[in-house]
């Protein structure tokens, strides 16, 4: 919560983002209230129904449930949920580029390993 | 209506401030009147009485220069304001056309009033119906020259200038034709209520401004408003 | 659910057709951005959408029944346009306490609280005559104006002219907050796209007087791509595909390509390719280069 939002990915995107990072850093429990779409939309100067399809999107993974007339919920064994799903977007979202730009640079797989192996 | 009534508000303040204008200016007249007066042959209480006597004639006279001043800017004040606050034009004309003759029926119920009630001025009384008409018939003027400068611009100033002119020196020429002031208010006091003439005036007058407002309401119909 | 819909909109001022031949509609309970350059058309469509200009030609309705000239109908609209009362039209002499008297006279929904609340908030003198007040106080009023009208559908003509940041988030955060709180109805006219593009759901672009598009902001900013790279990869990527801006420095290329449905960038080449800002795809579509006279 609290980033600022950028130009690179779309706003709902983001919002969901913030969302699973304050899950992982335990800024959100599990079975906590999250902040509704309105008061997301308030505090980012947003629209509503932009936050409401970042949440959404979550709530369709599990990751937060709707308990009604209340609010939207972490769910138990959300931060699991997340880590695992990172875990598998991990190559593409930051290995492949990285091996992209590596590849550029003329830098081999050797020296990538070495690198990562004595840092 | 809640809407009606915050109209009312707002349109019984214009109204007071015209109503204000002309009976303090009118005011202002019968007291440089008084003062230049030189008739204390009756003693002074006399000559003041005599004078009061004439003070709705100084509320008619500066009561029309307050119809036709407000009235116009009325139209270029409020109009496009109105309109662009999401009024209907039928709604801002209306307010305007209907609160100016307000200000011709309220200085012509005073004037009426006040000639009935103080002593010695129902001899004046039988001017009502001429000055009722003019009244209305400055009222008509107004209304018309601020629709048509608001719509037409400076083809309107110069029609509101034409107009004022002729007016002007319509008036004067009746004047000067008819002798001095008093003169020709003693000669409208022979007029008693079996002269047809003034209350054909008076209806003439009242029918004009109707028209006036009729007038009003179509020449905006489509205009443009710009803020 | 309210629905304001433009048929057919065409507006000429002598022999310059201002707009032609427009439609659109607006739903209730959604937050539009009304971008295009000056002179595009976007205060005429306004003015003429909350019927307070006529249209030449073409109907605006609002669900089902005509706007012009109709009480019922006009006490849903509002229009909060640029003041500028220096201009001889007769608010020189109003002072602002006048004027927000007026706007509860028509408005019927007035909120005299949220009135008074936010003229606090804006620390406006309400004493002061309109003509002397700054460009920022005359935005704060038209806000004032806009958001306690309490319409359906309100629309705001550049409202943050000549306001400081600080203010122009202020705005943005009050607006969000009283759409959030009811739901109504806004349509934001601004040159400041970059700041506001976060709360319009969706964007309407107008162009020489017509509209270029209307459509869902993120999934717009979505299907929008800026490719670079050397100008022969590039133009392998992007053949075929919608392209706007081409800028070529040296052996480089530069461009911005609009994917349609089902379109995708053709891969394997060494480019870049980035996402636009709403402001920069905008100034991609309706720039000089785009003009086909």
């Amino acid at each position: 919560m609290n980033e600022i939002l950028t130009q690179e990915k779309s706003i709902y995107i983001q919002i969901k983002e913030m969302i699973e990072n304050d899950i992982l850093r335990d800024i959100l429990l599990e079975e906590e209230r999250v902040p509704s779409t309105n008061e997301l939309a308030k505090l980012y100067a947003i629209n509503p129904a932009t936050a409401a399809k970042g949440v959404n999107l979550l709530v369709d993974e599990g990751v937060l449930y709707k308990k009604r007339g209340i609010g939207m919920f972490v769910a138990a064994g959300a931060k699991q949920q997340i880590m695992a799903k990172r875990r598998e977007h991990f190559y593409d979202d930051y290995v492949r580029s990285l091996m992209a730009e590596a590849a550029r640079l003329g830098i081999t797989k050797n020296e990538l390993i070495a690198m990562i192996r004595d840092n | 209506m809640n809407r009606g009534v915050v109209k009312f508000r707002f349109w019984g303040k214009n109204w007071l401030q015209s109503m204000g204008v002309a009976l303090g200016g009118g005011f202002l007249f019968l007291a440089v009147y008084v003062i230049g007066s030189r008739d204390f042959s009756g003693g002074v209480g006399r000559m003041l009485l005599d004078s009061f006597q004439v003070y709705p004639v100084y509320v008619f006279l500066v009561g029309t220069f307050v119809m036709a001043m407000y009235g116009v800017t009325w139209f270029q004040t409020y109009y496009s304001v109105f309109v662009s606050l999401s009024a209907t034009r039928r709604e801002a004309v209306v307010g305007i056309v209907v609160a100016e003759g307000a200000v011709a029926a309220g200085l012509a119920g005073f004037m009426a009033a006040f000639w009935a009630v103080i002593p010695g001025g129902g001899k004046y009384l039988s001017m009502m119906p001429l000055v009722t008409g003019i009244l209305f018939v400055v009222a008509s003027f107004a209304m018309v020259l601020g629709v048509a400068i608001v719509r037409w611009k400076k083809l309107g100033v110069l029609l509101a200038v034409i107009l004022y002119g002729s007016c002007g020196m319509a008036f004067g020429i009746t004047l000067a034709m008819t002798g001095d002031d008093s003169g020709a208010f003693r000669k409208l006091q022979v007029f008693d209520g079996t002269a047809l003439w003034p209350v054909l005036l008076a209806g003439a007058g009242v029918l004009l401004y109707l028209l006036s407002c009729v007038f009003a309401v179509a020449a905006m119909r489509r205009s443009e408003v710009r803020v | 659910m309210s629905k304001l819909t433009g048929t057919g909109i065409t507006k000429t001022y002598g022999t310059n057709d201002v707009l032609q031949d427009v439609s659109l509609e607006l739903e209730s309970g959604r937050i539009y951005g009304l971008i295009g350059r000056n002179g595009a058309g976007k205060t005429t469509l306004l003015s003429i959408l909350s019927a307070q200009n006529p249209a030449t030609r073409g109907t605006v309705t609002l669900d089902g029944e005509t706007v012009w000239e109709n009480p019922q109908a006009l006490s849903h609209l509002c229009f909060s346009r640029e003041l500028n009362p220096t201009s001889g039209n007769g608010m020189t002499a109003m002072k602002v306490k006048e004027y927000l008297e007026i706007a509860s006279v028509f408005y019927p929904h007035w909120d005299r609280e949220m009135a008074k609340r936010l003229v606090e908030e804006f620390h406006l003198d309400v004493k002061k005559r309109m003509a002397k007040l700054s460009k920022g106080m005359l935005s704060m009023v038209t806000i004032v104006v806009a958001l306690a009208s309490c319409a359906d559908f309100t629309f705001l003509d550049e409202p943050v002219a000549g306001l400081d940041i600080v203010a122009r988030e202020k705005f943005y955060r009050l607006l969000v907050e009283e759409f959030n709180e009811t739901g109504r109805t806004f349509v934001v006219s601004t040159h400041i796209i970059e700041e506001a593009s976060d709360i319009f759901e969706e964007v309407i672009i107008v162009d020489q007087g017509r509209i270029y598009l209307k459509e869902n902001t993120q999934e717009l900013l979505e299907r929008c791509v800026h490719v670079s790279g050397r100008e022969e990869d590039v133009d392998a990527v992007t053949a075929g595909l919608e392209k706007h801006q081409e800028e070529r420095l040296g052996r480089s290329k530069g461009v911005t390509v609009m994917l349609k449905p089902g379109q995708r960038l053709a891969a394997g080449y060494d480019v870049t390719v980035q996402r636009l800002s709403l402001q920069k795809l905008f100034a991609a579509l309706c720039g000089e280069e785009e003009r086909h006279e």
